[in-house]
């Protein structure tokens, strides 16, 4: 099951999307979020899909790869489409006894779903072509202002790289502990709330020492290796924008401004007035 | 009489079939344990070692094939899976890693807790667990996160042993332990095998660790399981075993060099006593 | 000029229970001299609790003595001044290779103590690619740590050391959570930058096969050095080395024992090699 989490991995192949600087995709994908949510109708939907599938193809990222990081939201997408699709009022289309499926209904599942779906899918991109080190220097050099409101940029991004080296590690000793006291004939799956919670115990006690335990030895690796905060650290892979990014920059605007033109568009000459 | 205790028939294990990281981790293994024996599992890093030992209590359900415990298939839908644990005793790596409980004694009896026995009974195992590995009354009350390293691995041994195990795994017992203290570990786990006629499977990469305890060696590489004998036997193909990146013990190196330069010994020994006394006889030839 | 240069050093790790009293004050070190030179290949074996972790972050200035002085470099590390410039001519690898790797790509890690040197990025790549080509791992430069076996790992963690451009590496345990492969990989990779690199190595280890080759080695135990002389010499004292709970490489152990049978056999047998030239001598002499 942990095998399966593919959001927040990076898939090291060589592109065009992998080579762009952090900063850019991190604007990027903002971007294209916010223009997910912009409209509710067709052609709107058409760009976004052919701009979405196009980035997909730049990435040269496997599809298949791709769509495994949808698995593990699979439920909450089921969830939410069949919420909007039988709960949501207006002009009814189906009768299923005291399920009815209105056309409203049908439109907002299917566009609920496809927000969400694209939601993931565009963010997991920005995870899968930039390395996590690449991410949290963007992320650094995005928040840089914040410094002088006091903020710890250096610091935030420091523990959230660690964090992300440590997460699959945690996720494996995890899994490790768990069959070692299952070994024991503890029992995770039975009882009530009550009991499961107590049955953590032998999990979780073992999961902190260790946590502290490597949080211990890596601070002393860190400052063995000469760590000592941001004051005076230079980068090994420094951000700067090159002529590819402006290019990417341009685009970006350019999508981001149709997007605008076509939903504003559609909101005067809806494509399917029926809807 | 012969009493087979675990039978392997067929077992392949494949783990994310379908993607690009599907793996083949263990390969039509066939095996059969008879019991009381003393068997070493040995094998490089990542040849499927760990997962073959976790078949044996269900920890790990095979792809396809059968495995048969006491007579009865495990993969039988009304087969009781969580009494199997219990009776196949599994002792991971770094055991101690997984000391949770406030006291040595609570930590001991939270699996004998578990299998539903009856209090007393559960007491009487968790005390005499201890003693076992060798763990003092006055270590009781202790917390098992202020012993040392070795103290700990014991504690963490008892664990497994308070719940009176037929059979028992140990996944590489002695790493991280100094000299002495790997002794003493196996030491203990050969004189248990002794006196309780437990069955007992050894996981390690120490050839020299298993020469001087088993009569069984399991060699595995790459998910399959290619050889199964007794040591003398196993460590006699030097050259296969060089070929999957394992080494037989030093002395049978020196004997085997021995035996091509001319020396009238015999290649196979496996413990320094018994080279000692081959080394002494073919000189007084 | 002496590499590392230990005086009368004493370290006490002292308890307090909640009231800050002291409650146990544990000599974990206790009167220890060491002079390592340039260039040297030492050893320190010990058992486990014998007080060789304690030593080593001394060298690396994480902990500081109690009584007694260190001096890296010719530097006191006592003195706060000196810090930074001991830590970096005396790199640290410690035992478990993931709680020392803090990139989540090979190269970044690498890269990362240049960086806090502040060193310029032109120079941080040079250094990166030297150092992972010293210790056979450049085509893994743009993996996942997680990817690699443990061997693999600390040789990353080597070259994380080695951009440093240190003078000296400390090694504590660095093969304990290893397989026998990854021990040799790890080993042959400090004696090859030994060699070439003229780096000072000081490895702490408890397999003695590891030993072998080093130009010193030092036993400890409860916090005192208690043996010390080329592993020859070691070796050759095959009860001592027992009675400290260690041991003894096995072809050592065979041709001690051989001796203790009456057969003419010299002290410190330390390879396969070296017995049965032994061996083939005494037969063409009887």
């Amino acid at each position: 099951m942990i095998r399966d989490i593919t959001i927040g991995q990076y898939y090291p192949v060589d592109s065009v999307l992998h080579r762009l600087d952090p900063r850019l995709k991190l604007n990027g994908t903002l971007l294209f979020i916010i223009s997910i949510f912009l409209f509710d109708y067709f052609y709107g939907y058409i760009a976004v899909t052919m701009f979405l599938v196009s980035i997909i193809m730049l990435s040269r990222v496997p599809l298949k790869f791709i769509l495994r990081g949808l698995k593990p939201i699979i439920i909450i997408l089921l969830f939410t489409t069949t919420f909007n699709l039988f709960l949501t009022q207006g002009d009814i289309l189906v009768k299923l006894g005291f399920l009815k499926i209105t056309k409203q209904g049908l439109h907002s599942a299917l566009f609920m779903g496809l927000r969400l779906t694209y939601l993931i899918l565009g963010s997991s991109l920005m995870t899968f072509t930039t390395t996590p080190n690449q991410l949290t220097d963007g992320l650094e050099r995005l928040m840089w202002p914040l410094r002088r409101i006091k903020v710890p940029v250096h610091e935030i991004a420091m523990m959230m790289s660690i964090a992300l080296r440590f997460i699959p590690i945690l996720l494996e000793e995890t899994d490790k502990i768990m069959k070692a006291q299952m070994a024991r004939g503890a029992d995770f799956e039975s009882g009530g709330i009550l009991k499961r919670a107590k049955g953590l115990v032998p999990l979780l006690v073992p999961l902190f020492v260790s946590a502290f335990r490597r949080a211990n030895d890596l601070a002393m690796a860190m400052e063995a290796r000469c760590y000592r905060g941001g004051e005076g650290r230079t980068k090994m892979k420094p951000l700067r924008y090159a002529g590819r990014d402006m290019i990417a920059y341009f685009i970006l605007l350019l999508y981001f401004a149709g997007i605008i033109f076509i939903s504003i568009y559609e909101k005067y000459f809806p494509y399917f007035d029926f809807i | 009489m012969i009493f087979l205790q675990i039978v392997f028939d067929h077992i392949d294990y494949i783990y994310s079939s379908g993607t690009s990281f599907e793996k083949h981790a263990l390969k039509d293994i066939n095996l059969k344990i008879e019991k009381g024996e003393f068997i070493g599992l040995i094998g490089h890093t990542g040849s499927g070692k760990s997962t073959l030992i976790q078949h044996m209590n269900g920890l790990i359900k095979a792809t396809s094939g059968r495995i048969y415990y006491n007579g009865e298939d495990i993969y039988e839908k009304n087969y009781d899976m969580r009494s199997l644990r219990s009776k196949v005793g599994l002792v991971f790596q770094y055991p101690e890693h997984q000391l949770f409980e406030t006291t040595v004694y609570k930590d001991v009896n939270f699996g004998p807790k578990n299998l539903g026995i009856d209090k007393l009974e559960a007491d009487i195992r968790t005390y005499e667990a201890l003693k076992m590995v060798g763990i003092g009354e006055d270590l009781l009350d202790a917390s098992p996160f202020e012993l040392s390293g070795g103290q700990k691995r014991r504690v963490a041994i008892a664990g497994i042993l308070a719940m009176k195990p037929e059979v028992l795994v140990l996944d590489e017992p002695t790493a991280g332990l100094d000299p002495r203290g790997r002794d003493e570990i196996l030491d203990q786990i050969a004189s248990l095998h002794e006196e309780s006629g437990i069955t007992v499977i050894l996981v390690t990469h120490s050839m020299e660790d298993v020469a001087n305890y088993v009569d069984r060696i399991l060699v595995m590489n790459r998910g399959s399981l290619v050889m199964d004998h007794e040591p003398r036997e196993v460590f006699s193909r030097l050259k296969e075993l060089e070929e999957i990146h394992l080494a037989a013990p030093q002395v049978t190196y020196v004997m085997h060099t021995l035996r091509e330069k001319g020396f009238p010994v015999n290649t196979g020994v496996t413990t320094v006593d018994e080279a000692k006394n081959e080394i002494i006889k073919g000189l007084k030839l | 000029m002496e590499m590392i240069k230990v005086e009368d050093l004493a370290f006490e790790y002292i308890r307090r229970n909640e009231e800050g009293d002291v409650e146990s004050i544990n000599r974990a070190i206790d009167g220890v001299n060491l002079n390592v030179k340039k260039g040297d290949f030492i050893a320190i074996i010990g058992a486990n609790g014998s007080g060789k972790s304690t030593l080593a972050k001394h060298i690396n200035a994480i902990l500081y003595p109690s009584e007694g002085t260190v001096w890296v470099n010719g530097l006191s590390t006592s003195k706060e001044e000196n810090l930074w410039e001991i830590r970096r001519s005396a790199g640290m690898v410690f035992q478990n290779p993931d709680n020392q790797i803090i990139a989540s790509v090979v190269e970044e890690d690498v890269g990362f103590g240049p960086e806090n040197l502040g060193i310029p990025t032109d120079e941080i790549w040079e250094r990166v690619e030297k150092s992972l080509e010293a210790v056979g791992m450049l085509e893994y430069r743009e993996q996942s740590p997680n990817k690699l076996s443990g061997g693999q790992k600390q040789r990353v963690a080597i070259a994380g050391i080695m951009a440093m451009k240190p003078e000296c590496i400390v090694l504590d345990e660095p093969t304990a959570m290893l397989d026998p492969e990854g021990r040799k990989e790890v080993v042959s990779t400090v004696h090859w930058l030994n060699k070439h690199e003229n780096i000072t190595v000081l490895l702490i280890t408890h397999h003695m096969d590891e030993v072998i080759n080093a130009d010193k080695v030092f036993v400890m135990e409860k916090g005192k050095i208690v043996m010390q002389g080329t592993p020859r010499e070691i070796f050759s004292r095959v009860d001592d080395i027992k009675r400290y709970r260690l041991d003894v490489p096995q072809v050592t152990e065979l041709a001690y024992e051989l001796k203790k049978a009456g057969l003419d056999i010299p002290e410190g047998i330390l390879s396969t090699d070296e017995l049965i030239r032994v061996l083939e001598k005494l037969r063409i002499s009887q």
